[in-house]
């Protein structure tokens, strides 16, 4: 289990990552989004234990991450900015993984090698982004981890080899009961790979649930009331999207806690009709990150 | 799924090993490059004599000092190869992530490495030795001291990867880590080597200087760096005695317990900041990796180190002004400090942070500038009090010309001759008034005048003073008014029961505890009976006034009338004042040489003549009674005369410089046989007269002829050097004093 709790992190005067928190059950994927530069990669790195905390910790099985290398020997990180060691062959780089890992599993690795097709006595600086990444994943999968934190790991790949890693993470993952915690920037990648997400905006978690909660937890509102309501009542709610027609009425509300009392504001208004639909992961990524979205209208105009 | 604790140890055990496989590069290279030299070294004394190959030999001597740099260097590479994980954004992702902690990082890599730099160091000792014991053979010494030498080489090398380790954990990126490594090791050797220039250029009285100085006041001016030497680790082996050299040359030196010391507390400097490096890998903070400035105390330490040279180098306008040299030692290493940082950071915040760094460098520098330009507060111009002084010496500038106006007690034309030892109370206090003289005339001028005494409680105290007025440099050359002086020349002259062997059996040894200033007591000893030697068995020649003939005084004269000679003409060089030695009034009659063996026509015209003039009576009486007379060259045998004045003569030639101090007297000759005063030997490029005014005027000629000096001072002197040309195609270079033109 990967308990992140409270973590701040700073970089000098800026902060990168403000007072998250969140838990990855054993055998849980957790997909965690956010924009560029939203902290996604700081807050791996923390949970790596290579960053050191402002505030905070993160907790591998109840214990410190930072510098534990009794805990770390069950973890693997790939990170964005793959790291090879210069002229190595593939075969090269899993010898490093198999004398740093004991958990290390050669045939594992040559079976994962042979569904990617690679070549284990090719040279890692002949490959390209893609090839790369496979050999990472089968170098990660092969140490048979316990925590394995992934750094925009489909960044490259193909759709063929994504389906493929997803199989295998999915796979590993219940054989295996690790903890994994997977950035990117591909919500559909996430959307049924995941059991849980994260979206980090503004340097915070703004959204921490299940994705199966999500279509439940997250929706878009369409109103026709009978007679006009005044516009402060609805922005009075914790709602986004908020666009009024007439008397018509269409908004968003993201979260279990604010689609309550949303509900409960709503029923003593005089409507007409009204449309509750669930959101997909994607709209409520869009939703929540309206804020930094940009009218190109201006900008070209 | 095996998450067992021996994971931990598993992947500790892999990087150790990794370790070894990929740490051995850089020690194998020093190894290799020294096992070379030694290779070479048997080549080049292999071929010329069968048994002249020395593991230790003297060829070997420079190597072993480059090769502490060398070691140092290597040593240096290998901690920058072994944590260069940690500046790399890439790397450091993967090693900060696996299983292993940083202090086990820490502790694989300083483990192989020093097990390979040891190996390094060890190694070609052992070749050594093989190889003297197929060439030569191998004793208990030998052995001790390639211990030895392997000890040092083990320290540097240490040294070198401590340092780049040490930095390699506090800074991000790999260049700034290069550099600050680099400066962190350079700095002792530059700090220490240009610190002597700046003492030299602004402590006007400490006896150091930024160059070895030769001869008798070496001994006593020694160079900032011998004395620091010990405090630089890259190259205490200098102060050491070439110690194996020194054991096959038969000559045995114990290492003393001082030198084990050096290598012992250089070893443990090396081990504790070694020790630095695991508490600093804890602390560090893994997102500086690739960023520059990211450590501000690794920042500031290596930028200071560049401000405090450039403080150093500037001090060299101390020369020029007082106030200026208060300004630009204080300015330029402000403004190099700036300037580095605001390079280094690139942003306005850091930048002006940095400026208290700025200010700290302003202030460190106007402490050191007063203190230094004020002589350590007026530590170094204070006068000792003359009863707590054993001895005496001084060592004018113009010291080789005193002496070749009286008799050269020395070879002539070295420099830094010390006059002493002189333990009579007036002697003492006619030095210390020479010494206050030189204290009020300093800045005044561009001459140098140095002090030694020896206190009653054995204590050395030495000056030298630079940038001396004339008259200070002038009054130097009262010391010819001692009692020690006057010894010197009635003993060179008339020590009847002299006896060479005997004095030298009485000079002291100089063996291994002797100190530098005992050795240079001796030589003075030395030096002593030498010239003893040269006028009391030595042939005494007599030239006549133009030098152009001389004659062997023992062929003339009976031993008795030898002796008669000899102590009339002591008498009567003791009693010449200064002004008659440096400014005579009158020609030169004849001139004195003594010399052992046979005089040559060359040597005739050399520096070493003593010239005799009329107001010798006692010796010109001798002289005449016996009939030594020359058919001198007149006037009328000259065709031409080459006049030049010290402004006019070639800026290479040196006169001009020379006029402004007490050591342009007996120019004359220095000017023919120094500054080439003779085509033929020296070209026309360092001719003195090459741009000569040619005088061919006869009654101009007769009267530079009648009134020329072969001795003359031309300090503050607008007179003109002259050069005769004769019919029968030889010159005469002489002076002639600005009232004589």
């Amino acid at each position: 289990m990967i308990e992140v709790k409270s973590v701040t992190k700073k970089f000098g005067d800026f902060t990168a990552v403000d007072g998250i928190s969140f838990t990855v059950e054993n055998s849980s994927i957790y997909g965690l989004i956010g924009y560029n530069g939203a902290g996604k990669t700081t807050l791996l790195k923390t949970a790596s234990g290579m960053y050191c905390p402002d505030s905070g910790k993160v907790l591998l099985d109840g214990e410190n991450a930072y510098d534990n290398n009794e805990n770390r020997t069950g973890l693997f990180y790939i990170p964005d900015d793959m790291y090879f060691m210069s002229n190595s062959t593939v075969e090269g780089m899993a010898k490093f993984y198999n004398g740093m890992y004991e958990s290390f599993d050669v045939k594992l690795f040559e079976r994962i090698l042979s569904i990617f097709c690679l070549d284990k006595k090719a040279r890692l600086r002949s490959f390209s982004k893609g090839m790369k990444r496979q050999a990472e994943i089968a170098f990660a999968l092969a140490s048979r981890p316990k925590f394995m934190l992934l750094d925009e790991v489909f960044d490259g790949l193909d759709p063929q080899k994504k389906e493929i890693c997803k199989t295998l993470f999915l796979e590993y993952m219940a054989e295996s009961e690790c903890s994994v915690i997977i950035s990117s920037h591909s919500l559909s990648e996430l959307a049924n790979l995941c059991d849980h997400v994260g979206l980090i905006n503004g340097k915070r978690m703004s959204l921490d649930c299940s994705v199966d909660d999500i279509p439940h937890n997250n929706k878009k509102y369409r109103l026709l009331l009978s007679q006009p309501v005044k516009k402060e009542v609805f922005e009075s709610l914790p709602i986004k999207s908020l666009e009024i027609k007439d008397n018509a009425v269409f908004f968003t509300v993201i979260g279990e806690e604010n689609l309550e009392k949303v509900r409960k504001t709503i029923a003593l208004l005089p409507i007409a009709s009204m449309d509750e639909i669930p959101m997909t992961l994607e709209e409520v990524f869009l939703s929540e990150m309206e804020d930094k979205s940009y009218d190109l209208q201006q900008i070209f105009s | 799924m095996i998450y067992s604790k021996s994971s931990a140890d598993y992947a500790a055990k892999y990087d150790l090993k990794r370790c070894f496989k990929s740490g051995f590069l850089f020690p194998l290279l020093a190894c290799g490059a020294f096992v070379l030299i030694l290779f070479s070294t048997i080549k080049t004394n292999y071929s010329e004599t069968e048994y002249v190959y020395k593991i230790f030999g003297s060829d070997m001597y420079s190597w072993y000092l480059l090769l502490q740099y060398i070691y140092a260097a290597f040593g240096a590479l290998t901690g920058l190869f072994s944590f260069r994980f940690l500046t790399s954004v890439k790397m450091s992702n993967v090693y900060l992530s696996m299983g292993i902690s940083r202090k086990q990082l820490v502790k694989n890599r300083v483990i192989s490495s020093t097990v390979y730099m040891a190996m390094a160091s060890i190694i070609p000792f052992i070749v050594a030795i093989i190889l003297n014991s197929i060439y030569l053979t191998v004793e208990s010494g030998l052995i001790k001291a390639s211990a030895f030498y392997a000890l040092v080489y083990f320290g540097d090398m240490l040294l070198g990867f401590a340092v780049a380790s040490l930095f390699t954990v506090s800074v991000g990126n790999i260049i700034e880590n290069g550099v600050c490594t680099l400066t962190a090791l350079l700095a002792p050797t530059a700090v220490i080597y240009l610190m002597g220039y700046a003492i030299s250029n602004l402590v006007n009285g400490a006896a150091l200087s930024d160059y070895e100085m030769f001869y008798d006041f070496g001994g006593f001016c020694r160079t900032f760096a011998s004395y620091t030497r010990r405090l630089n680790p890259l190259e205490y082996l200098s102060s050491t005695p070439h110690v194996g050299y020194k054991y096959l040359e038969g000559e045995a030196y114990t290492l003393s317990g001082f030198d084990y010391l050096t290598v012992i507390v250089w070893l443990l400097v090396a081990v504790g900041i070694l020790c630095l490096v695991p508490k600093l890998i804890e602390k560090r903070k893994a997102e500086i990796a690739g960023s520059l400035g990211a450590n501000r105390s690794a920042v500031n330490f290596t930028v200071f180190v560049y401000a405090f040279i450039s403080f150093m180098l500037v001090s060299n306008f101390a020369t020029v002004g007082k106030w200026l040299v208060f300004a630009v030692c204080i300015v330029v290493p402000a403004m190099v400090f700036t300037g580095i940082t605001a390079l280094v950071y690139r942003n306005k915040k850091e930048f002006i942070k940095s400026l208290k760094g700025t200010a700290v460098v302003a202030g460190v520098m106007a402490v050191l500038t007063i203190t230094l330009s004020t002589g350590v507060f007026g530590y170094f111009t204070k006068i000792p009090d003359s009863e707590k002084i054993e001895y005496a010496g001084i060592c004018p500038s113009s010291s080789e010309f005193i002496m070749a106006s009286n008799a050269s007690w020395r070879t002539m034309r070295e420099s830094s001759k010390v006059y002493g030892p002189m333990t009579d109370k007036d002697d003492i206090n006619t030095v210390l008034s020479i010494h206050q003289k030189v204290v009020d005339g300093l800045g005044k001028g561009d001459d140098s005048v140095c002090f030694v005494y020896k206190m009653k409680n054995g204590k050395y105290v030495t000056r030298f003073y630079r940038n001396v007025s004339l008259e200070g440099a002038k009054a130097s050359l009262n010391v010819v008014n001692t009692k020690w002086y006057d010894g010197l020349l009635k003993d060179a002259f008339t020590d009847w029961d002299f006896d060479y062997d005997k004095e030298w059996e009485e000079i002291p040894e100089v063996t291994p505890g002797t100190t530098q200033y005992e050795e240079t007591e001796i030589g003075w000893q030395c030096d002593y009976i030498s010239y003893k030697e040269k006028f009391n068995l030595g042939e005494i020649y007599v030239y006549g006034k133009t030098l152009n003939e001389f004659v062997k005084l023992s062929e003339k004269v009976s031993p008795e009338e030898m002796k008669e000679f000899r102590t009339v003409f002591a008498q009567e060089l003791i009693a010449l004042t200064p002004d008659e030695i440096f400014s005579p009034k009158e020609q030169a009659m004849y001139h004195i040489r003594a010399r052992l063996g046979e005089a040559e026509e060359y040597d005739g015209l050399s520096m070493d003549n003593i010239p005799v003039y009329k107001s010798m009576k006692k010796t010109m009486e001798f002289l005449t009674r016996h009939n030594i007379s020359f058919d001198n060259l007149t006037a009328e045998d000259v065709v031409e005369v080459k006049l030049v004045t010290p402004e006019s003569a070639p800026v290479s030639i040196g006169l001009r410089q020379e006029k402004s101090t007490a050591a342009s007297y007996l120019s004359a000759e220095y000017v023919k046989d120094i500054f080439g005063g003779r085509e033929n030997i020296w070209g026309d490029s360092g001719f003195a007269f090459s741009d000569a005014e040619s005088i061919t005027d006869k009654k101009l000629i007769e009267k530079y002829f009648n009134s020329y000096r072969s001795y003359y001072s031309y300090s503050g002197d607008n007179g003109a050097f002259v050069m005769f040309i004769f019919k029968d195609g030889s010159d005469l270079v002489a002076y002639v004093p600005e009232k004589e033109l």
